[in-house]
């Protein structure tokens, strides 16, 4: 082995987070000019691993070299000097600040060593965005501008920091089927440049398409690195998790009833006033699973935050709920009236994370159910229901009283689950119930949502995961740009024809 | 790894949850300090620290009037202590309880001064009209904050200030007119409460008065209210987590105006409180430093009720004792003020903090080296 | 009556108090703007104030100089902040409490200084305390209008404005003033650019107090030569509430500065008159609230609503 071949070489590294070891004795050799995917499951040690080599976090043991020499980082600044960039799966941006700055920020050209030098600053930019074909609007605030443009800019900032090794964690999980390509291309762009790539992702199909060399990490260990053309996925998901695992959901006969939701005409405004919803109309019915499949940032959020009363929509808009008009109706009607909601953010809006774990399990139960008296906590009701959950769903905690932190993450979001699913609601909208979950707990909440579904209740099932919503959903909904388009019914159409839709490929066929 | 994880196991004791050894680490430090500190203090005035604890101890337990006295200051610092404690348990920044002390007290005393009630009727009107004059006063802040986004800790600061100010116009100007009516000199203060509207004593010739047991009642309330009622739950979880409360369905912006007016109300019984039972009069800005005594007796309780109750007892003997050891040993009574806060400084460290990154830091050191 | 106010309220000389006056409180709103825009909020601004003003009258009581009197009043608030950051940073201590401690205390501090040192409660003055005195810049003697609005004045008071230009050229043309933007929005990627986000932070706060400790010196040593207890009365305050309303712009933190200054010229002003001087007095505070008020109701949207 020609050492000179290595961008980047790590040895031996190990990483642990109080009683967590994420990362144990890992060995890593990336080629110089090569794409090179670390995949895994969630909670494999992957963006630790290039946390270290980007000098987030500083490794308990192990070295690393870079193009054949030792270094000792200490430091994000000595990873940058070493020509190592990271490209975040959480931007790493200032909303209130301009793309510019965001570029610019902490490696500002300077005018007589104190003041910012604007041209000079500019023009490097420019030669970036000429050299490697990116274009991004100079002057916007970073909060006005969509997810893509956002990557775009990312990748630019590490470039304008003089970045040979670029990390990208996870980045196609906000682009659409088409806006992977064209990150694709742009890799290979950089490649043919000299850089050298770093692909952390957990999707196969990608990086069988883009990667030269893929290693897999399964809980912090390093199981295997081989050559991308001499495998394939099944090879690769058993080497993650150690048996065939391409998740499939046991998927029943739909009895659909009465409908239960319709949506009309309904327009919702964000916070900043952009309509992020544009005139769309659905409906679902008692027992039927209806899945939203779309990119982050397409108006998912403002469509749920109108349907369970958290945001107003506009004038002209209807959301219609067992024949009765809910669209001025807030979150506390909606509890009363039997529809429940398994939010997206967790931790900011599922459960309160100073609070004990029944503190949690009883919010919104409190409401919609009640207690003996109108004034009065009643600790025996509470303690059944959430003895209830945690049995039903396999919730691992000690004590009821407990701080909810002592929970992980899984045991967390089986809680806020079981929650919502334990309250004998008619419908629930389900915002990504399996994110960052492992493998195990995956299949049990998928089947847990198609048991609850089969017992008449209505779902809306709104990932970014789209195989969850192909193998979950009866009806398809490709969501992009606030308009929703239909994308047919369980097993209709491929990953590839949906991923066209939620791009608005057919555009006239909207509704 | 296994023997890492031995280590761990270990030193998980102390680790955030041993809420209790924490606890006392904290206040046993804090109080040394507070000693330690105290009689530098003292000593630097002249006075040796024995005898000024000494003084200390007879003006606050040494006869039935000092220990009246102690359970006089008691009242207020509960009240207001409850008060901030129910506003910053909830999130809300309720920096104006002086303000609303200043209020609730203004409002007793005039009419205490100006009505003809049977004793009892014209107690319980002085007293809840306070507590109605305090919680009204606490509407605009929370008007402003509820519609139009504007955060509590400026406007409140504000209204201390207006408040102030607004009280001492009408005691000074507008009252004083009716010089000619009651033949009353003082203008710092309104004219005298009647007889009726005198708050009855609890221990016959001292100045401890019912506003001891109704501070305890109310303290109870509260504590009641947060630990068994439903509204008591959803205000913990809207303080703690607002997105949260929100998509629970619980109505936050009911909630945080029943914050703001049950912090108002509770301060407005206080300054009521205070003046019809202690001072008999509104004397202008008698309210220095309740608001912040209050906050800092409710940081010190860690916003609980029954907490604050203790703590108030402690700050109350503090207080009591420290006019008689400046009356005796001319120590200046602000030195008490100075140890008071120093105290809640030394309250607010993050102890558990500190000692969880120390252990972190050797726990690394140790696998660095005997692990390879 | 009505005419008097009017004419009262806009005369030269009002402005020219108002120039004065708004002095003391831009140096603590400059100072202090960084340290909000790097995400920290602190309310000391009462202490740090209050103790450099009996510092600064020690510094000059014993040296006979106003500029160490200035140089012991930085010191008093550089130590201050440093105690300030010690608590909040290195010992996780709740930032709120941190500063109504610090203020509450500072009166009391500042008082027994006052007895032990000197020996006298309430206020303090001698001889020896040494003020600055007034500039006399030539060319406005001869320009009428201005002479009167701009001469004549401390060399403090000048100062202040020309460091509303300089925080303004740190804050959007220098590396340091971008970075502790940054800082206050989003600490991770700060860190992640390589910046030393508490190094950054610390700075802040340690301009915060220099800059309104100078404020401190201003109240004590531009003319009245003494300390009285407890003599800030809420100026600090101001400064907060400046640099809070503007959000942290120094251009616009010299409008509110301004105003505030202009409602504390009318409280002096309008005494003259006999309107009583609690109601004038209020002017300055409720100025806040109204300023708060209309800013507010840019967003108004009509209904109540806590947001996240």
């Amino acid at each position: 082995m020609n050492k000179m071949d290595y961008a980047v070489e790590m040895r031996g590294i190990t990483k642990n987070f109080g009683t967590l070891t994420a990362n144990d004795k890992i060995d890593l050799f990336v080629k110089r000019g090569s794409v090179h995917a670390i995949i895994g499951e969630n909670g494999a040690g992957k963006s630790t691993l290039m946390n270290i080599l980007s000098c987030v976090h500083l490794p308990d043991m192990g070295e690393i070299s870079i193009g054949g020499k030792k270094v000792t980082l200490r430091n994000s600044l000595d990873a940058v000097k070493h020509g190592i960039g990271m490209v975040h799966q959480e931007f790493m941006l200032y909303p209130e600040l301009s793309v510019y700055d965001n570029i610019i920020y902490g490696f500002e050209e300077r005018k007589l060593g104190v003041f910012i030098d604007k041209k000079a600053c500019v023009n490097k930019i420019n030669q970036i965005m000429t050299s490697y074909n990116l274009s991004v609007p100079l002057d916007s605030l970073i909060k006005d501008l969509p997810v893509s443009i956002l990557q775009q800019v990312e990748i630019l900032k590490v470039l304008y920091r003089g970045a040979n090794i670029i990390i990208m964690d996870e980045p196609t999980s906000v682009l659409t089927p088409q806006g992977i390509q064209g990150l694709f291309n742009a890799i290979r762009f950089l490649v043919n440049a000299g850089k050298t790539i770093i692909f952390i992702s957990h999707k196969l199909k990608e990086v069988l398409e883009i990667a030269d060399t893929i290693s897999v990490l399964k809980d912090g260990k390093l199981v295997k690195t081989l050559p991308a053309a001499q495998t394939n996925e099944y090879e690769l998901a058993s080497l993650m998790v150690g048996r065939d695992v391409i998740l499939k959901a046991n998927k029943r006969e739909l009895k659909a009833g009465e409908i239960l939701l319709k949506v009309e005409n309904l327009r919702v405004k964000d916070k900043d006033k952009v309509e992020r919803v544009k005139d769309i109309s659905f409906e679902v019915r008692a027992g039927e699973i209806v899945g939203i499949a779309g990119v982050a940032g397409s108006g998912q959020q403002q469509l749920v935050e109108a349907i369970f009363g958290l945001r107003a929509p506009e004038a002209g808009s209807k959301i219609t709920f067992d024949q009765k008009d809910v669209t001025k109706l807030g979150p506390r009607e909606h509890r009363m009236m039997g529809m429940g909601y398994v939010p997206q953010d967790r931790i900011g809006s599922g459960i309160n994370s100073k609070g004990s774990v029944w503190e949690t399990a009883i919010m919104g139960y409190h409401i919609a159910h009640g207690f003996k008296s109108k004034i009065l906590l009643n600790f025996k009701q509470i303690e059944t229901f959430t003895n209830k959950i945690v049995k039903t769903f396999d919730v691992k905690r000690q004590k009821n009283s407990d701080s909810i932190r002592s929970l992980s993450g899984g045991n967390i979001q089986k809680l806020v689950v079981g929650r919502e699913f334990l309250q004998d609601n008619r419908f629930l909208v389900i915002e990504d119930p399996t994110r960052g979950i492992d493998v195990g707990a995956i299949e049990f909440i998928w089947d847990k949502i198609i048991d609850i579904a089969s017992n008449g209740v209505g779902i809306l099932l709104i990932s970014h995961e789209l195989n969850e919503v192909m193998q979950l959903s009866d009806r398809i909904l490709a969501m992009y740009n606030g308009q929703i388009f239909e994308a047919g019914n369980y097993g209709e159409l491929t990953e590839e024809e949906i991923g066209l839709l939620m791009l608005g490929g057919h555009a006239d066929e909207a509704f | 790894m296994k023997r890492s994880k031995q280590l761990f196991k270990l030193n998980d004791k102390f680790k955030l949850n041993d809420r209790v050894y924490i606890s006392l680490f904290k206040y046993g430090v804090s109080i040394v300090l507070f000693i330690l500190l105290g009689s530098l203090l003292i000593m630097s005035q002249g006075v040796d620290p024995i005898s000024a604890t000494r003084v200390l101890f007879e003006g606050t337990f040494g006869s039935k009037r000092a220990f009246g006295n102690v359970l006089r200051w008691t009242a207020p610092c509960i009240l207001t202590g409850a008060a901030a404690s129910v506003a910053f348990k909830a999130g809300v920044m309720n920096l104006g309880i002086e303000g609303q002390v200043l209020l609730g007290g203004f409002v007793a005393g005039v009419l205490g001064a100006f009505l003809e009630l049977p004793p009892a009727l014209h107690i319980l009107v002085c007293v809840i009209a306070g507590g109605i004059a305090g919680m009204l006063y606490a509407v605009i802040p929370a008007v402003l904050r509820l519609f139009f986004n504007i955060n509590e800790f400026i406007t409140t600061m504000m209204l201390n200030y207006v408040a102030n100010f607004l009280t001492q116009y009408l005691t000074q100007q507008v009252l004083a007119g009716g010089l000619e009516v009651w033949g009353y000199v003082n203008m710092q203060a309104t004219p005298t409460i009647q007889k009726s509207a005198v708050l009855p004593t609890i221990i016959p010739g001292t100045s401890a008065t019912l506003a001891f047991p109704v501070a305890l009642l109310i303290a109870f309330a509260i504590a009641f209210l947060y630990k068994r009622t439903i509204q008591g739950y959803e205000l913990k979880q809207v303080g703690e987590n607002l997105r949260f409360s929100k998509t629970g369905g619980v109505r936050v912006v009911r909630s945080f105006m029943t914050i703001f007016l049950l912090s108002g109300l509770i301060a407005g019984i206080a300054g009521g409180i205070e003046v019809i039972g202690t001072y008999k009069k509104f004397n202008t800005g008698f309210a220095a430093f309740y608001g912040y005594d209050g906050i800092s007796i409710a940081r010190i309780a860690e916003l609980d009720s029954i907490a604050v109750i203790i703590v108030s007892f402690i700050w109350a003997v503090l207080k009591a004792g420290s006019m008689q050891v400046e009356r005796v040993l001319q120590v200046n009574r602000l030195t008490v003020t100075i140890l008071q806060y120093i105290f809640v400084l030394f309250v607010a460290i993050d102890y558990a903090g500190i000692y969880n990154r120390y252990q972190d830091r050797k726990i690394k050191k140790r696998i660095r080296e005997g692990e390879l | 009556m009505f005419e008097s106010i009017l004419r009262l309220s806009f005369a030269v000389s009002t402005f020219a108090a108002t120039i004065r006056l708004s002095s003391p409180i831009l140096f603590g709103a400059i100072g202090g703007s960084f340290n909000d825009r790097s995400g920290m909020l602190n309310i000391a601004y009462e202490a740090v104030m209050l103790y450099s003003c009996f510092f600064s009258v020690l510094g000059s009581y014993l040296t006979g100089s106003p500029w160490m009197g200035m140089l012991f009043g930085v010191a008093s608030g550089f130590i201050i902040s440093v105690i300030f950051g010690l608590m909040v940073y290195t010992y996780n201590a709740n930032n709120m409490i941190v500063g109504i401690a610090l203020n509450s205390s500072a009166w009391g501090i500042t008082t027994l200084l006052m007895v032990l040192i000197f020996g006298v409660r309430g206020s303090f003055f001698s001889d020896r305390i040494v003020s600055f005195k007034p500039i006399n810049i030539p060319f406005l003697q001869n320009i009428p209008f201005l002479n009167t609005l701009l001469n004549n004045n401390v060399i403090l008071t000048y100062l202040a404005y020309v460091l509303v230009i300089a925080g303004y050229i740190v804050m959007y043309k220098t590396p340091f003033g971008l970075r502790i933007r940054g800082v206050g929005q989003n600490p991770a990627a700060a860190y992640t650019a390589g910046i030393d986000v508490k190094k950054y932070r610390w700075v802040s706060l340690i301009l915060m107090g220099i800059f309104t400790s100078i404020s401190g010196t201003y109240l004590t040593l531009t003319g009245i030569s003494m300390f009285s207890e407890n003599m800030t009365a809420g100026k600090g305050f101001l400064c907060m509430c400046a640099i809070s309303i503007a959000k942290g712009n120094p251009l616009k933190i010299l409008l509110v500065c301004l105003l505030f200054g202009y409602s504390q010229a009318l409280v002096l002003v309008l005494g003259t008159l006999s309107i009583p001087t609690q109601i004038v007095s209020m002017i300055p505070y409720v100025a806040v609230i109204l300023v708060l008020f209309v800013n507010g109701l840019k967003s108004f949207k009509g209904t109540a609503d806590i947001e996240v």
